[in-house]
């Protein structure tokens, strides 16, 4: 790989994470009065808030206040949460497996069904079945995931009781074996992963149909099925490669939207990630987790834009000679 | 792409005649609902969560209230919400590209790289984050969600004018001393419209399910009904449990055929512009 | 049957209108053949309908047969499904494209993309990486051209891997569609020369396809003109250029550039050819003829007009053509 455009792109990425940790410092600092996090103590008295104060060094120039700021954070201290009284990073660190499993499901399953019938659609462009997964994919893509995920408990945990509500493991349920356990996790992961799917899955298609619909019209194309190449091969070998590129710049963009799909499915489905932890903190007011899961969904998504152009890199190779 | 053009492309077509039809009858419940409204939505009576019913067609809430008459006047809320905000958002979104896409240099370097943090930077952390340090009310939530989503359309007007700098009929104009404002008036922003105005209708798709998310989330204006507060009723009040389906569907589906409408809109005109996208069949 | 390709009577229609209105044409064997004509006029769509390439919506009639070396009885391409057009297309009759510049898939090397070829229709372990250096050296590359990338060719490279790729598994018939109009002056002579060399070392037929008759005079043995989906003018190259028996012809001629003629900038042939699928009535040719007359409305016939060649003029053959400023009356019927 082009070490040079690698190190362009992580420097990049490294200058844009900076900017947001900054922009955090000034969102919660300066926008919100952090008395603010204070008063939620019950009956604290001025004394006692002037010594939390002086705790917090909220009572020093704002300047030092940003120096002990970005101090802490390179420590990966992001402080304490004010309703669990456990260090934030503690908190963000037991959530996070969570996250990512759900996220990774859902986005692995979404990309390759999204994909697929992108392609089905493309190659019966105007038939019954292009119209069928078009009309499909626009109504998953028009709703909200939440609302999905609620029909979704309705009709499978209430009215077909097959599949739990909510949580990642039956409660106070022994396992007698890590099998038995993973096996209890997956039934509490199908859900809220379908829910994440189906969010995701209309973006992907189109992007994909329209993609594909494009490439199929390419002189290439073309000329390929001239050589007396299969049409399935054409579509597979040649088409399909090249019409991945968009899917892979586009839904980059749309990292951001996974974020907010893990944080109301999360809440939905009780599912103890990031989300969950941030939809706590939201009704606590707990600033500091609040701030911290900002921090870490940013950082995720940076990291995710920086994975989809090395991804790109990869798989372009006018790229990789420029 | 005139007035007129765009006027007939909605009628036109089957996309545009569905979204036309289905913004119209919600833009009129958005005026009317408070006064078509059988009752006062926050009016609770015994009659706790009842299925559909003569007197109450889509039932009752979990304080007995009626879910028909909450989904009408919640429409107000969703509507203001999301064409206020669109409207911020693309009035800014193409201020920057303006600005960025036609001085260039420094301009467009800080920007640029503005732009690119705010396109990176999760928009629904962000939206929850300012409007839980602002007090939640309906007009921080329009600034909230128009501040945090023009990155997209600053983008996207950037590059149009880019392009448009450098065609001959700006050149000239430059080459003639007209100054930038009136070259922005009359050269770059009659060419920048359609996109601008493509996108603005794709924005108020993401304004409304942002709205409907941050409410759902309780960070709406307590004072108001919407959609997403109807949502959150019903899931803190374990309708769903209950199988209380007259309860949460509703809601749920009134955002999906707004956002629908609005996104085919929206897309029929990005294909006009952009005929890379396309969504219909060759006719 | 004597001719490699024999097409008659085909028709090529598209939503209800003719776009090639029944044209018959013969390839003998070893011959090349230059199909000329204004863009618009069925060339290329009477390739593709050889190919059997039509897009959808498009309908193709009358019988191609095609009898590569060897073969007891001709194929008839007209009646193959398209798994059986997937056995001749390439082993017995290819094509180079026109627009060099996409006609080769962006993110496939180019030695993946002749292998998959050759792999395809002589089975794996032929040799195909073998074959690969070979027909690169035939086209005149080097044989890492094969590691590259079609985006770090030049224009004729790509288009000489274009026509390794069309010879790659020795058909008897090669159809170059415009195969020089990308390219600069001096890339398309080198690619010209490259397509006349390899037909008389392999022995195969060509169909030269080409909106510039100034190519083909050099390449080809004899030249059929379309205009409007028909065959206007057939017969031997170097008769057609010297004695022209339709009138279109002649213009076609005469807006040649002629290096070191007489006359400066020829006289551009008036108005534009007709829509695909709309030609008028009569002559198609009528309307921009400055020789036509009231029997031009009836459609002429492709009929003799001296030895070996048809014309499709009422008033061919033409034994002297009148000088023009005469005859200019009829250009505005």
């Amino acid at each position: 790989m082009n070490a040079r455009w690698l190190s362009g792109k992580v420097a990049a990425a490294v200058f844009t994470l900076l900017f947001v940790i900054v922009f955090n410092f000034f969102l919660f600092r300066v926008m919100g009065d952090p008395t603010e996090q204070l008063a939620r103590l019950p009956r604290a008295t001025p004394e006692e808030i002037d010594k939390l104060r002086g705790q917090y060094g909220l009572d020093r120039p704002l300047m030092g206040q940003f120096a002990d700021y970005m101090g802490d954070t390179a420590r990966l201290d992001l402080g304490t949460s004010q309703r669990s009284r456990r260090d934030v990073v503690d908190e963000i660190w037991d959530a996070l497996p969570w996250t990512l499993l759900l996220v990774g499901t859902g986005t692995l399953i979404a990309t390759l069904l999204g994909t697929w019938m992108g392609v089905k659609a493309a190659t019966r462009r105007g038939k019954k079945t292009d119209d069928a997964l078009l009309g499909f994919n626009l109504f998953t893509y028009a709703s909200p995931e939440y609302w999905i995920g609620i029909l979704l408990i309705l009709v499978f945990a209430v009215w077909l009781p097959i599949l739990p509500s909510g949580l990642q493991v039956t409660p106070g349920a022994q396992f007698n074996s890590a099998f038995a356990e993973i096996l209890d996790v997956a039934k509490h992961l199908i859900l809220p992963a379908t829910a994440m799917t189906l969010m995701l899955l209309g973006q992907y298609f189109l992007i994909m149909r329209s993609s594909m619909v494009d490439i199929l019209t390419e002189d290439f194309i073309t000329v390929k099925r001239a050589t007396g190449m299969r049409w399935d091969r054409v579509v597979n070998r040649h088409a399909v490669p090249n019409a991945l590129l968009p899917l892979v710049t586009l839904s980059a963009i749309q990292f951001g939207s996974v974020v907010a799909g893990a944080i109301t499915i999360e809440t939905i489905f009780s599912w103890p990630g990031l989300g969950e932890l941030t939809f706590q903190a939201i009704n606590d007011k707990d600033f500091p987790v609040l701030q911290g899961t900002f921090l870490i969904f940013s950082f995720g998504v940076i990291l995710a834009n920086l994975l989809a152009d090395c991804l790109y890199f990869y798989l372009d190779p006018r790229v990789q000679s420029k | 792409m005139s007035g007129r053009q765009a006027l007939r492309l909605l009628v036109d077509t089957w996309r545009g005649r569905f979204g036309l039809a289905v913004l119209g009858l919600t833009v009129f419940v958005a005026i009317f609902g408070n006064v078509i409204a059988p009752y006062d939505p926050t009016a609770s009576s015994l009659d706790v969560l009842q299925p559909p019913s003569f007197d109450h067609w889509l039932g009752t809430t979990e304080s007995g209230e009626d879910v028909f008459s909450q989904l009408l006047v919640g429409t107000r809320t969703s509507v203001v919400i999301g064409f206020a905000a669109a409207l911020i958002s693309a009035l800014l979104g193409s201020a920057v590209g303006i600005a960025s896409g036609y001085f260039g240099g420094w301009t467009d370097r800080i920007l640029d790289s503005f732009e690119n943090w705010f396109l990176v930077i999760p928009t629904l952390p962000l939206m929850i984050v300012l409007a839980r340090l602002l007090d939640p009310s309906l007009w921080v939530l329009v600034a909230v969600i128009g501040l945090t989503s023009w990155a997209g359309t600053g983008r996207i007007v950037r590059a149009q004018v880019m392009t448009l700098r450098e065609r001959a009929f700006v050149e000239r104009a430059r080459a003639l001393g007209a100054s930038d404002f009136y070259i922005i008036k009359t050269h770059v922003l009659p060419n920048t419209l359609p996109l601008i105005f493509a996108n603005t209708v794709l924005i108020i798709a993401v304004a409304i399910l942002s709205e409907a998310a941050l409410s759902f989330l309780g960070l709406g204006d307590p004072s108001r009904i919407s959609w997403g507060s109807m949502l959150e009723n019903a899931f803190g009040s374990g309708a769903p449990s209950a199988g209380a389906w007259w309860y949460v569907i509703p809601p749920g589906l009134c955002i999906t055929v707004l956002v629908l409408a609005v996104t085919l809109i929206g897309f029929l005109y990005e294909e006009i512009i952009n005929p890379r996208l396309i969504l219909d069949r060759e006719s | 049957m004597r001719n490699v390709l024999e097409i008659r009577d085909l028709r090529v229609s598209h939503r209800g209108k003719d776009i090639v209105s029944g044209i018959d044409l013969n390839l003998a064997r070893g011959e090349s053949l230059g199909l000329a004509g204004e863009s618009g006029c069925g060339k290329t769509t009477t390739a593709l309908a050889v190919m059997k390439l039509l897009p959808e919506g498009f309908r193709q009639e009358g019988s191609i047969a095609l009898a590569p070396e060897g073969s007891d009885e001709p194929i008839r391409i007209d009646r193959r499904t398209e798994a059986g057009m997937r056995v001749v297309r390439w082993r017995h009759v290819s094509m180079v494209f026109q627009g060099a510049m996409n006609s080769l898939d962006p993110v496939k090397k180019i030695g993946f993309q002749l292998e998959e070829v050759i792999n395809l229709h002589e089975g794996r372990s032929s040799g195909a990486r073998q074959r690969v250096e070979e027909l690169l050296d035939l086209v005149g590359l080097t044989a890492a051209v094969a590691r590259r990338y079609p985006h770090q060719l030049s224009g004729g490279q790509k288009q000489r891997v274009m026509i390794a790729l069309a010879l790659a598994c020795g058909p008897s018939v090669v159809i170059a569609d415009e195969p020089t109009t990308a390219l600069d002056v001096v890339m398309q002579a080198q690619v010209l020369q490259l397509l006349e060399r390899l037909r008389e070392e392999l022995g195969l037929a060509l169909v030269l396809i080409s909106h510039d008759l100034g190519v083909m005079a050099e390449t080809c043995d004899r030249i059929a003109i379309m205009y409007a989906g028909r065959i206007v003018e057939t017969g031997p190259m170097d008769l057609v250029i010297s004695d022209p028996q339709h009138p279109y012809t002649k213009h076609l001629l005469e807006s040649l550039p002629v290096i070191g003629g007489e006359r400066g900038l020829a006289p551009p042939i008036p108005g534009g050819p007709p829509a695909p699928g709309d030609p008028p009535e009569g002559c198609a040719f009528r309307p921009r003829c400055p020789y036509s007359d009231e029997i031009c409305f009836q459609p002429p016939d492709l009929a003799e007009a001296g030895p070996d060649r048809l014309a499709a003029c009422h008033f061919s053959p033409w034994s002297k053509w009148p000088v023009l400023s005469d005859a200019s009356k009829g250009a505005n019927p």
